[in-house]
């Protein structure tokens, strides 16, 4: 572990049940054991931080600093790669005077022209769809937390809605995984015939970084609560116009009854 | 590996502290909330049906993986010949042409991992039935369960690439065989059964074989 970070079991939490209150906002839960956890944060923002629980040790919160900024950067990346690694071959192979070039895609449609269409969907969702739109997720959640200012309320909820189906989907984009298959298909065919690997597979070793990069940079809680902050902003500024718009009202039936 | 501390009597749960966790957002939420109001999910105080789903869906990948493992998965053939291949036989193949870290690599992604990975999750599942004292031990299981899960899409992935990338007429082509069909559900059925069962279970049954 480096200097400058910092492991911290997080506090457990000892006071009386009475004293329990779900406001409080260093309160947590760990979601694989349950435990009742105050995170005793170390307020400052330049050290790496992570905490865990207690008892089963879960990670409940890495915390990077810049972490968004980094991550972002790292988004933009991700979706620069993302055409061409679906665009240029990943593989090429030559026997002969044969050349056959291969992307993703082709390897979809060759599945689902042999009667396996469930598998060629499967594999489509999985190294194409899946990490597509994870990234372009990413794209307008960060946009609703820099730029939040010019989103509409509706855009923020749908921002907190996507960044659910964020965390849903982690386990079903598979990237790392199809780059490994590539590295054992090139294997296996290399007595066969030459295969070179293509302009694709280096976007696609890209891609891999750049998710990476996303999910060591990106605190999912750091992004949830400054989601919810907006939230809570726009909740009070809404209640705040009610008010005084029932006052306004009062007022003017007081008017009203004047006159009569 | 921890041991559970002695002190551990002033740890408390959220359920009994009457709190909720959203397990998408991981809000903390008031026992009487039904919809976290950060993300919108469904907030419950453990996963709904937890052991049902996960020993349906657990059985149903253990009778798929037996098409998995008999069943062709791809043909291989040059000038016009070859066999169908099964997931074995082609990692015995791997072997035979001298590729042995390879077909390692197969092997263990293709027919240890989900077959671990079932019988891990049998035993967690029983583990809820019948609590022990080794939770610690449990839970770094499922960890491993849930982490591992993903890997055995690889020999899918070997299969669309092949097949899209070897199309060379006589000289040689790759077709996919109906194995793919019940190996990918398997990986994906085993993956479901994970992310249904509730490790949160195993913490309760213990507590409940303490008192």
């Amino acid at each position: 572990m480096k200097a400058d970070s910092l492991q911290q079991p997080a506090d457990v939490y000892s006071q009386s049940k009475s004293a329990i209150c779900p406001e409080d906002s260093h309160l947590t839960l760990c979601p694989d054991c349950d435990l009742v956890i105050r995170e005793v944060v170390d307020s400052d923002p330049a050290r790496k931080l992570i905490i865990c629980c207690p008892r089963c040790n879960r990670n409940l919160r890495e915390y990077h600093p810049e972490g968004l900024i980094k991550s972002l950067s790292w988004v933009i990346t991700g979706l620069l790669l993302f055409l061409p690694a679906n665009i240029f071959p990943v593989l090429v192979m030559e026997i002969l005077d044969h050349q056959e070039a291969s992307t993703i895609w082709d390897g979809v449609m060759a599945l689902y022209r042999e009667g396996l269409q469930g598998v060629a969907l499967l594999v489509f969702v999985l190294a194409i769809l899946v990490p597509g739109m994870r990234l372009l997720i990413l794209l307008f959640v960060m946009g609703a937390i820099f730029q939040e200012q010019r989103f509409q309320k509706w855009a923020k909820r749908f921002a907190r809605h996507l960044f659910r189906r964020y965390v849903q989907l982690g386990e079903w984009g598979m990237v790392e995984i199809y780059l490994l298959g590539i590295l054992v298909a090139v294997i296996k065919l290399a007595d066969m015939a030459m295969v070179q690997p293509g302009a694709g597979l280096l976007c696609f070793a890209g891609l891999m970084a750049a998710e990476l990069g996303i999910s060591i940079c990106m605190d999912e809680q750091e992004v949830w609560e400054h989601l919810e902050e907006s939230r809570q902003l726009e909740e009070s500024r809404q209640l705040e116009e009610s008010r005084q718009l029932e006052e306004s009202r009062q007022l003017e039936e007081s008017h009203e009854n004047v006159s009569c | 590996m921890k041991t559970y501390p002695a002190d551990a009597q002033h740890w408390i749960n959220g359920s009994d502290a009457g709190l909720k966790l959203c397990l998408d957002c991981h809000k903390v939420c008031a026992e009487q909330t039904e919809r976290c109001p950060r993300c919108g999910a469904r907030v419950h105080q453990r996963r709904q049906n937890s052991i049902a789903r996960s020993w349906a869906l657990t059985l149903t990948a253990a009778l798929l993986y037996i098409p998995a493992n008999l069943l062709p998965m791809m043909t291989v053939s040059k000038f016009e010949e070859g066999q169908p291949q099964t997931i074995f036989s082609g990692v015995i193949e791997l072997v035979n042409h001298g590729m042995v870290p390879i077909a390692l690599l197969v092997f263990t992604a293709s027919v240890v991992v989900p077959l671990l990975k079932l019988l891990g999750m049998v035993w967690l599942l029983i583990c809820v039935r019948f609590p022990g004292a080794a939770m610690h031990r449990q839970q770094t299981l499922y960890r491993v369960i849930v982490w591992i899960g993903r890997w055995s899409m690889l020999d899918i992935f070997i299969i669309s690439l092949l097949v899209g990338l070897v199309q060379f007429g006589q000289l040689g082509t790759v077709t996919a065989g109906i194995g793919a069909y019940a190996f990918a559900s398997v990986v994906v059925t085993t993956m479901l059964a994970a992310m249904q069962f509730d490790p949160r279970l195993l913490w309760d049954a213990a507590e409940v074989k303490k008192l």
